[in-house]
C-alpha cells in the first residue's frame, strides 16, 4: 500500500516536473535570450535579437547604421542628436532625445521601453553598471560598447551584429575593413624599418601633440598601424603640449594638423590656410617635413574618435604614396558612406592630396 | 533728601516692569517672527517636492504620483507598477538627497561662518571641495576601475581625501590656537595645494581617466539612491544635535568675538575646533556622493541671516531648509528647462541663486555690521 502510495506520487512528480521542463522550453523558444560580453567585460543576457536599442553616443548609431538596424533606436543621447542636427543620421529624426551621455535622463529612457541601453564601456560616467542599477526594475538591459578603440573594433562590430541578428552583415562590414587592412600589412612588411618615415601629429591646438606609450587617444597606434613611427613614443600623456624646438630637433619626415573640419567643410581654402600657418613657423623651417612640403591637414572624422578605423588607410597612402599607389582613402571612404551608411559622399577630409 | 531718592528708585522700578514687560512682549513678537519664516521655508521646500516628484519624462498626473508614494504603504492603493518605479526608484531619492544635501551644506556654510565669523567662508573655503576632487582623481588613477567596487573606492578616497584636508586645517589652525584667521588662510592654501595635485594627476590621466576626473567635479543628484541616501542622513542626523548644542556658544563668539565669548567661560577654541570637524565631515560626507555643488553652503546661510538675524539657535534650521530650497529648486530647473535633458545641478545652482543672492544684498540688510 506505502510503496503504491510512492509511487503515485513519484509519477505525479516525474510528471509535473516534464510538464515543467516542457514550459520552460516553450517559454525560451517565444522569448529566446543569448548572453552577450561587453567591452567592460560584463556578461549580459539580451533578448534575441534586440528589437529596440536607446544609444548613449553616436559610435553606436553610425554602427547599428552599417549593420542596417537604424531603425531599432528608439532613443538617443544629445551628441547624437548633434550628428542628426549636423546630417550624418537623417534617419533619426523623429527619435526623442533622452539627455545627456553624462546625465542620461532614466525616467525618459524607462518611457521607451527598449529591450537595452547601449553606452560607452568605461571612464565616461555613469558606467554600465550605474545605469544598470538605475534601470533594473524597468527589465532594460545595458551594454557597454565603445567603437572607438581600435584594438577591440572588431570584437564590438561582432558582439553588435550577434545581439542584433544581423551577424551577416557583420560579417560583411568586417571583411570591408579587414580587406584594407590586409593590404596596408602586407606592404607595409615589405618597407624596411629604416625606411618607416617619423610622423609629428599636432592637434586642433598648437603643439598639442599624443603621447605613444600609454594607451593614449589611439593616434599614435594609427600613425603605427599606417607604418609610421610617432614622434612621442616615449610619452604616456594622452595630450600634451610640446616645446616647439623639440619637434625641430626631433625633425618630422611628415607633419599631420587634425582638424574638425571634415564632413561639414566645403572648400579647400580653410585647409590650405592652415597649412600655410605650420608652413611658414620659423622654428619648423629647417625640418625635413616643411622642406619637402610634406604637411596635411587631416579631418578628426578619419582619424578621431570612431574615425580611428579610417586613419590608417588615409595615413598609409600619404606616408608612402609610392608603395600605395593603388590604395585609393577617398574612394575608401566614399564607399563606406554609400555602401555601409546609405549617404552619398561630401566634404574634406585631407589636404593637399597625396 | 529721602524722598527724591525714593521717588528716583520707585520710578525706576516702574520702568524697569515696563522695559521688562515691553522687552518680553517685542522678544516673543521676535521668536513668533522667526519660527513663521521658517513654517513658511519648509512649506515651500514641501512645496518643492511635491512638484519635483510630479515632473519627469513621463505624464503623469499628480494623483498618479501620490498613489504611487502611498501604495507602498497601503495595500488597498493600487498603482501603476511602472509609474511606481519611476517615483520609488528615481525620483524619490533624488528629491530626498536634494534636502538632505543642501540642509547639511547649509547648516555646515553657518556654522563655518559663525565660529569664522568671515561672511566669504563656506564649507568649501577650508578645501573640501578640491581635497574630494582630488581624492576621486587619485581613485579614477590608481584604482580597480570604474565599474562595480570602483565606483565605491572612488566614493570613499574623496571621503577620506575631503576630511582629511579637514583634520589638516584644524592641526594647522590649532597652531596658532585656532584663530579664524588661520583657519580661513590654511584653508584657502590648501584649496590650491589640492587644486594643483589634481591638475597633476588630470596631466598624466588618459582619456577616459580624465574625462572621468573632469566627470565628477560636476554636481549632480543623479546618482542619488537609497543607499547612499541613508549614508548621509546618518552623517546628518549625527551632527545636527551638536550643531543645535553649539548655537549660544555660536551667538556669543559671532556677535561678541573671542575674548567677550572667553570672559564667559566659553571655550572658544573647543568650540571652533568641533565646528570645524563637523562641518567638514558633513560636507565631506555629501560631496563625495553628489560632487561638488558649490554655493549653497555659503548662500543659505547668507539669505537665512538676512531674514533671521545671527540668532544661530535659528540661523541653523534656517540655513537647512534655505540650502534644501536652493537644491531641489535648481534639480527642478535643472531637470525641466531643457527637458529631457538634465543640467547638473553643480551649474545649475549658481545661475539661480547668484542674481537671488545679490538681489538680498542690495535690498538688505546683510547682517555683518
Amino acid at each position: 500500500m506505502f510503496i503504491r502510495l510512492m509511487q503515485v506520487i513519484s509519477l505525479f512528480l516525474t510528471a509535473s516536473i516534464l510538464m515543467a521542463l516542457g514550459i520552460g522550453a516553450y517559454a525560451s523558444s517565444s522569448d529566446e535570450v543569448i548572453t552577450i560580453v561587453d567591452s567592460a567585460g560584463r556578461e549580459v543576457i539580451v533578448p534575441y535579437p534586440v528589437k529596440s536599442v536607446v544609444v548613449l553616443w553616436s559610435n553606436p548609431a553610425k554602427e547599428m547604421r552599417a549593420l542596417g538596424a537604424v531603425d531599432r533606436i528608439v532613443g538617443m543621447d544629445q551628441s547624437t542628436k548633434d550628428e542628426v542636427d549636423k546630417g550624418t543620421l537623417p534617419e533619426l529624426a523623429n527619435v526623442p532625445v533622452v539627455g545627456t551621455q553624462e546625465e542620461p535622463n532614466y525616467e525618459k529612457i524607462a518611457e521607451l521601453k527598449p529591450d537595452v541601453v547601449i553606452c560607452l564601456s568605461a571612464g565616461y560616467p555613469p558606467e554600465p553598471d550605474e545605469v544598470q542599477k538605475k534601470l533594473e526594475p524597468f527589465g532594460i538591459k545595458v551594454v557597454g560598447l565603445d567603437f572607438y578603440r581600435t584594438e577591440v573594433w572588431f570584437d564590438e562590430i561582432r558582439t553588435l551584429g550577434r545581439m542584433l541578428g544581423k551577424e551577416a552583415e557583420a560579417e560583411e562590414y568586417m571583411s570591408f575593413f579587414r580587406s584594407y587592412y590586409d593590404l596596408i600589412n602586407r606592404t607595409l612588411a615589405t618597407i624596411p624599418d629604416t625606411d618607416r618615415k617619423t610622423v609629428y601629429f599636432e592637434g586642433a591646438k598648437k603643439y598639442l601633440t599624443y603621447g605613444g606609450a600609454g594607451y593614449g587617444s589611439g593616434i599614435p597606434n594609427m600613425i603605427r598601424a599606417a607604418g609610421g613611427k610617432d614622434l612621442y613614443p616615449e610619452r604616456s600623456e594622452l595630450a600634451f603640449e610640446v616645446d616647439p624646438e623639440d619637434v625641430a630637433r626631433r625633425n618630422p619626415d611628415v607633419i599631420f594638423k587634425g582638424t574638425t573640419l571634415g564632413w561639414n567643410a566645403d572648400s579647400e581654402e580653410q585647409f590650405k590656410a592652415i597649412r600655410d600657418e605650420i608652413m611658414s613657423r620659423p622654428e619648423l623651417a629647417n625640418t625635413k617635413a616643411v622642406k619637402n612640403g610634406d604637411v596635411y591637414v587631416i579631418s578628426f572624422d578619419v582619424t578621431g574618435g570612431a574615425g580611428k578605423k579610417f586613419g590608417p588607410v588615409f595615413l598609409a597612402k600619404v606616408l608612402y604614396p609610392d608603395r600605395f599607389k593603388d590604395l585609393d582613402p577617398i574612394e575608401f571612404y566614399r564607399e563606406y558612406l554609400n555602401r555601409f551608411q546609405g549617404l552619398e559622399y561630401r566634404g574634406i577630409y585631407l589636404y593637399p592630396n597625396p | 533728601m529721602h524722598r527724591p531718592d525714593r521717588i528716583t528708585s520707585t520710578s525706576l522700578k516702574i520702568t524697569g516692569k515696563a522695559d521688562s514687560r515691553g522687552a518680553r512682549q517685542a522678544y516673543s513678537e521676535f521668536v513668533a517672527r522667526k519660527i513663521l519664516f521658517l513654517i513658511v521655508s519648509l512649506a515651500i521646500m514641501l512645496f518643492l517636492a511635491v512638484l519635483s516628484a510630479s515632473l519627469g519624462g513621463t505624464t503623469e498626473s499628480w494623483s498618479e504620483v501620490f498613489r504611487a508614494i502611498l501604495s507602498r504603504y497601503f495595500s488597498s492603493i493600487e498603482s501603476d507598477p511602472f509609474v511606481e518605479s519611476i517615483i520609488w526608484h528615481l525620483r524619490l531619492p533624488r528629491i530626498f538627497m536634494g534636502i538632505v544635501a543642501g540642509a547639511g551644506l547649509g547648516v555646515a556654510g553657518a556654522v563655518m561662518q559663525g565660529v569664522t565669523r568671515n561672511p566669504l567662508v563656506s564649507p568649501f573655503t577650508v578645501g573640501i571641495s578640491s581635497a574630494a576632487a582630488f581624492g576621486a582623481s587619485m581613485a579614477i588613477m590608481f584604482g580597480v576601475g570604474y565599474a562595480g567596487i570602483g565606483t565605491y573606492i572612488i566614493i570613499l578616497s574623496a571621503f577620506i581625501s575631503a576630511l582629511g584636508c579637514g583634520f589638516l586645517v584644524f592641526f594647522i589652525s590649532r597652531l596658532k590656537r585656532s584663530s579664524p584667521e588661520t583657519m580661513v588662510l590654511a584653508g584657502i592654501a590648501l584649496t590650491y595645494f589640492f587644486g594643483s595635485l589634481t591638475a597633476i594627476l588630470q596631466f598624466f590621466a588618459n582619456e577616459q581617466q580624465l574625462n572621468a576626473m573632469v566627470n565628477w567635479t560636476f554636481g549632480t543628484l543623479s546618482g542619488a539612491d537609497w543607499h547612499k541616501l541613508t549614508v548621509v542622513t546618518v552623517a546628518f542626523l549625527l551632527s545636527m544635535p551638536v550643531f543645535i548644542r553649539l548655537s549660544w556658544d555660536l551667538n556669543i563668539m559671532f556677535s561678541g568675538g573671542d575674548e567677550a565669548a572667553k570672559s564667559l567661560g566659553i571655550n572658544v577654541a573647543r568650540v571652533r575646533n568641533v565646528s570645524l570637524l563637523l562641518s567638514s565631515f558633513i560636507t565631506a560626507a555629501i560631496v563625495c556622493f553628489t560632487g561638488i555643488i558649490g554655493f549653497v553652503g555659503l548662500v543659505a546661510p547668507h539669505v537665512a541671516r538676512m531674514v533671521l538675524g545671527s540668532d544661530h539657535r535659528f540661523l541653523l534650521p534656517a540655513s537647512c531648509v534655505v540650502g534644501s530650497i536652493l537644491v531641489i529648486g535648481a534639480d527642478i530647473v535643472g531637470r525641466a528647462i531643457l527637458a529631457p535633458i538634465i543640467i547638473p545641478i553643480g551649474i545649475v545652482i549658481s545661475f539661480i541663486g547668484v542674481p537671488m543672492f545679490l538681489y538680498l544684498v542690495m535690498t538688505r540688510d546683510t547682517g555683518w555690521d
